[in-house]
């Protein structure tokens, strides 16, 4: 399956980030660093960040030759530290050697070295020992009959080594082990397993395997897996992490199929060519079209960070076309103002996501966009950003859709002063280019300035507030005269509003639990006098949900070409718990209803209003206990007596590996669904998994999933059937069956990132 | 150092026994005997005299000490124990019981030890060599790494000891 | 039935330094939420400051909540996701670190495109509010080691 994530870079987040590269899967040991630049790939699963910033390395001091010996306490100085032997019988020649016989027990620094037999050389700093000998350092435990190793170099073998690695416990045997610095080993003729001591499920057999633990990878050379005994994989060269964090870029080859591209194999290789770049190729296998090759390439510095990713598959068998995507994100700090970020995505067909992709957040879209935006933050009370944006449109011929305008360039100022003689003193501005890529009489290509200056007055003591605010939105609108036959216009529309509410509280209990209850009524009366702006084009405005953002904002529609008339009084009664010890909201009721004192007269493609007042709106939502949680919300249109919208959602969760989501969804003529999805332990080690989101207005299956996965500690093993609606009528059915074996590599197809989309709330269950 | 052999043996102690027969006298309380650089004190020392004169000591204390340098170095390798023998001919000291040798920060600890000043070879047991056995107790050491010198093996003026090799011999 | 006009709310901080990206408006819309509702004073070195709050971290995120039938996508589901910790200044956390997390939904259509981004600013404006006063909220309980 292609990665083209869709990924969003907010420069309103970028801060001057701290060198170190945000590994994915591990919370950060030390206290997180402040505000890293988010570069968040949404598919996480395998371009996650996986550059690691090595520890510095242990300082390694020659301590100068033929100096006497610094008067320093010996221990500060590795190479220096005191040999320390306890045995049966010691022998031996002055500055020559010392020989140890019975049970001896050697410690320097930090390695302890336990055998029946050891010999030490005091010129050549090297020391030998036979006979079930065991050396322990920084947590490595390595046995073995015969050890040579020099000390101040960490140089030297050990013969038929079984070996245990600090942290994972990861172990195995070798024909011989060699020690190569500090840290680092290379294992010949080596096995190597997560799994615990007495369950052998599954080793990795390798002609030749390094183990680093400063970079923390380990490298098989002529490697075959081998699971319960059967050798289920050859592969020249393999890259896994040594600790528990998640090396992304795991290099085992995944292999599936699909309607449209037949069999596929991918093998991603990775290459962390330094802490703060990396770059992953997948190439990919596709047995109905042919070699496509993927690549992402990431970057993270102190002032910028991005991803690059890019996918070319030459000479496509089934569509006959060489087909390419693009998908650019980039994010910048410039100085203490300035920032800017760029989204660039491309892709050569208007199919090439339905065919090459099943990654639902690819197969959904339908615009991809090109945008740079620049902006600058006038010390956090006004800001100014400059963006160009375009769109490529993927046209699906069984359902063609306008293209949306696209804005060169966007130009937007901003500002709040608060505290002006008590007045808070906004300014909203902004100026745009539209420009249609099919332009028609209604949809003409035109310029759109707007500047609406406001001034309100907040009064509010502690259990009140009332804010009375007033405004002028003027807008001028210089249209292409031979493209449509709207003239050039101009809009002023004064807009007075006042807010007003109150806050009472008191304590009462809810389900045998002390809580503060609050209990705040709002009241928002909105005047706008009427404007005819049947002249005027729509660039961007559309009618925004009705829900208890939009009911207390100032104009029902969003963008800025329309501005409804409005002599409104929008009411609301709002009461929340509060948990006294934290502060925490734990339950929120809501209702809301607008009354209107006149009738709507500004319309956008929708019949004019005519009721005298609006749907009745209802929310709940509630977080018990850590285990419950619930939303539902309700609209209720009092005049037709029918429900227009409501959603009912809870999930169970008591335990990470045990979850159960139920929604309902209902809008009316246009949505009927519900979405039940859970992840429960059956038996033993097997937990189930399933979603089944069906829509009761199709009557048809939109998305679903089955599926089990059975962990047994140190490997789990994943089933996964996966349906999803692709087109009217049409569905995507594919299967994912995963062997992964901890810590080391995923083999097979990989449904994590569908399981995470399908059940939220869904962990692995051999984390 | 092998230059002690010409120097003279003067003896301290509060009292002092002598048996012609046995050629040997017996040095009682604070005993201190001194010959060139080696210094041995202890509680009680029986001292044999050969034909070239001091030949043999044992010195019995709380702890017995004894201290020598060594040949061709500026070091000094210092014995304690409940009971040192001193074999002067062959250059030889034998610690028994609660024996610890000490050279510089190197020092090695056990229930006997032998050490043979010509060859610089020590031995340490965990045994009661009076009661001939071997094992039963733990023997320590401590061992400072060598800084090493630019030239690579023993120092440039190696006593007579036995050829290196022999330390080679075990390090396969 | 027991209620009661709310007290003035006080933060049990004199002063605050609230460490966090400049240019987020969750951060200024904060900060002008403890100038006007509460008696503590906002200081600029956090080193004169008896508590640091520190925004650790503040993400948007977009998921499909559902699709029609047709595969196209019906609705989006927006998560804001406000990451925070209030300590001393030396290390030491005087509240559990926290985390507010908020969900909208809005409806989609593919041709209103631009329409729904302006939409979109609406959901998140509305979040960070929301956030806000939760955060505001919660600095008002007496410091963890009263």
């Amino acid at each position: 399956a292609t990665n083209l994530p869709l990924l969003k870079v907010d420069p309103a987040l970028l801060q001057a980030a701290e060198p170190t590269v945000q590994t994915k899967k591990t919370p950060d040991p030390s206290s997180p660093p402040k505000q890293p630049v988010s570069a968040k790939p949404i598919n996480t699963e395998n371009s996650g960040t996986a550059a690691t910033v090595p520890p510095a390395k242990s300082v390694q001091t020659d301590s100068g030759v033929g100096q006497p010996p610094k008067t320093t306490s010996p221990t500060l100085d590795p190479a220096n530290a005191p040999i320390i032997l306890s045995a049966d019988q010691i022998k031996g020649h002055q500055d020559q050697e010392v020989e140890a016989f019975g049970k001896v027990e050697m410690q320097k620094y930090d390695k302890t070295l336990f055998a029946e037999h050891l010999t030490y050389s005091q010129p050549t700093d090297e020391l030998f020992a036979e006979k079930n000998v065991r050396i322990e350092q920084k947590g490595n435990i390595i046995t073995g009959p015969e050890l040579k190793l020099k000390l101040d170099t960490n140089v030297g073998y050990m013969e038929k080594p079984a070996y245990e690695l600090a942290g994972t416990h990861a172990r195995g045997t070798g024909e011989r082990l060699e020690f190569q610095g500090e840290d680092k080993f290379q294992i010949k003729d080596a096995s190597y397993t997560t799994c615990p001591v007495g369950q052998d499920d599954w080793f990795i057999h390798a002609g030749n395997l390094d183990l680093d633990r400063t970079s923390q990878i380990g490298t098989a050379h002529h490697a075959y897996i081998e699971f319960k005994g059967v050798p289920i994989l050859y592969t020249p060269w393999l890259e896994f992490p040594l600790n528990n964090q998640r090396k992304s870029g795991l290099l085992t080859p995944s292999f599936g199929s699909s309607g449209n591209s037949g069999l596929e194999i991918t093998t991603p290789y990775y290459w962390n060519i330094a802490p703060n770049y990396d770059l992953t190729l997948s190439p990919r296998l596709l047995s109905k079209r042919g070699l496509q090759i993927g690549s992402d390439f990431r970057y993270l510095q102190p002032t910028y960070a991005g991803s690059a990713q890019f996918e070319y598959l030459p000479n496509d068998r089934v569509a006959n076309i060489n087909r390419y995507a693009l998908n650019l994100q980039h994010a910048q700090r410039f100085d203490y103002n300035w920032s800017g970020s760029l989204n660039i995505q491309k892709v050569s067909d208007d199919n090439y996501f339905r065919d090459l992709s099943t990654r639902l957040t690819n197969t959904t879209q339908t615009n991809l966009p090109r945008e740079g935006v620049l902006s600058y933050n006038g010390g956090g009370w006004w800001g100014f950003s400059a963006r160009v944006q375009r769109f490529q449109t993927l046209q699906d011929p069984l359902a063609p859709i306008v293209q949306p305008y696209h804005r060169t360039p966007q130009l937007t100022l901003t500002a709040l002063k608060q505290d002006i003689y008590g007045t808070d003193i906004g300014l909203t501005s902004e100026f745009v280019n539209f420009n249609n890529p099919a332009p028609t009489a209604l949809q003409p290509d035109g310029k759109r300035f707007t500047i609406y200056p406001s001034i309100s007055l907040p009064l509010n003591n502690s259990f009140a507030y009332i804010t009375p605010k007033i405004g002028v939105h003027y807008t001028h609108y210089t249209l292409d005269k031979n493209q449509t036959s709207f003239p050039d216009s101009t809009r002023t529309v004064p807009i007075i509003s006042v807010d007003s509410g109150m806050v009472f509280e008191r304590d009462a209990n809810f389900l045998d639990k002390a809580y503060l209850q609050t209990l705040e009524p709002r009241l928002y009366y909105l005047r706008v006098p009427y404007r005819d702006q049947s002249q005027i084009p729509n660039f961007d405005s559309g009618i925004a949900d009705f829900n208890f953002a939009q009911i207390f904002s100032e104009n029902q529609f969003t963008g800025g070409d329309r501005i409804s008339d409005a002599n409104q009084l929008t009411t609301a009664l709002t009461t929340r718990l509060i948990e006294p010890e934290t502060g925490f909201e734990r339950v929120r009721a809501a209702i809301g209803q607008r009354f209107y004192f006149n009738e709507q007269q500004v319309t956008l493609n929708a019949p004019a209003r005519n009721t005298k007042t609006s749907d009745f709106l209802a929310a709940l939502s509630a977080q018990i206990s850590s285990a419950w949680s619930l939303d539902a919300g309700w609209q209720y249109n009092p005049n037709q007596h029918l429900t227009q919208k409501s959603s009912f959602s809870t999930r169970y969760r008591p335990e990470p590996g045990k979850v159960i989501n139920m929604s309902y969804r209902f809008t009316r003529d246009s949505l009927k669904q519900i979405d039940l999805s859970t992840q429960w332990p059956l038996s033993g080690n097997i937990s189930g998994l399933a979603r089944l989101n069906y829509s009761l207005l199709d009557s048809t299956i939109v998305e679903g999933l089955a599926g089990i996965e059975y962990s047994a500690g140190c490997w789990a093993f994943r089933v996964v059937a996966h349906r999803i609606a692709t087109a009217t009528a049409q569905s995507s059915n594919s299967i994912f069956l995963q062997l992964e074996l901890n810590g080391v590599s995923r083999l097979g197809s990989n449904p994590l990132d569908t399981l995470k989309q399908n059940i939220s709330g869904y962990t692995k269950t051999n984390e | 150092e092998k230059a002690d052999r010409e120097k003279t043996v003067n003896l301290e102690a509060d009292t002092v026994t002598v048996d012609d027969s046995k050629q040997t006298s017996i040095y009682q309380g604070k005993v201190i005997l001194t010959q060139g650089t080696l210094v041995i004190r202890g509680d009680k020392l029986i001292v044999k005299q050969g034909a070239e004169g001091f030949e043999h000591g044992t010195v019995y204390g709380a702890p017995a000490t004894f201290k020598q340098k060594r040949e061709g170095y500026d070091e000094y390798i210092e014995g304690f124990a409940d009971r040192i023998e001193y074999n002067a001919k062959a250059d030889k000291a034998e610690l028994f019981n609660h024996a610890r040798m000490k050279r510089n920060q190197d020092e090695v600890q056990g229930n006997y030890i032998s050490y043979d000043a010509r060859t610089e070879f020590f031995q340490v047991l965990g045994g009661d060599k009076d009661k001939g056995t071997t094992s039963g107790g733990r023997v320590r050491a401590v061992i400072q790494p060598k800084i090493k010198p630019a030239a690579s093996g023993a120092g440039a003026t190696a006593p007579a000891a036995q050829p290196a090799e022999s330390a080679g011999k075990a390090l396969k | 039935c027991g209620f009661h006009l709310r007290g003035q709310a006080t933060l049990p901080f004199e002063t605050l330094y609230i460490d966090g990206n400049r240019d987020s408006p969750f951060v200024n819309e904060l900060k002008r939420a403890v100038r006007s509702g509460s008696a503590t004073k906002l200081v600029d070195n956090p080193s004169e400051a008896q508590g640091i709050v520190q925004i650790v971290g503040e993400t948007r995120q977009k998921v499909i909540l559902t699709l029609s039938g047709g595969g196209r996508v019906r609705e989006y589901k927006l998560l804001y996701n406000i990451a925070y910790r209030v300590h001393d200044g030396k290390g030491k956390d005087l509240r559990p670190q926290g985390e507010i997390s908020l969900k909208r939904e809005v409806s989609y259509d593919d041709t209103q495109l631009l329409a729904k981004e302006s939409e979109e600013a609406l959901l998140y404006r509305d979040m960070q509010s929301d956030a806000v006063q939760q955060l505001f909220r919660r600095l008002q309980v007496p410091k963890l080691n009263q």
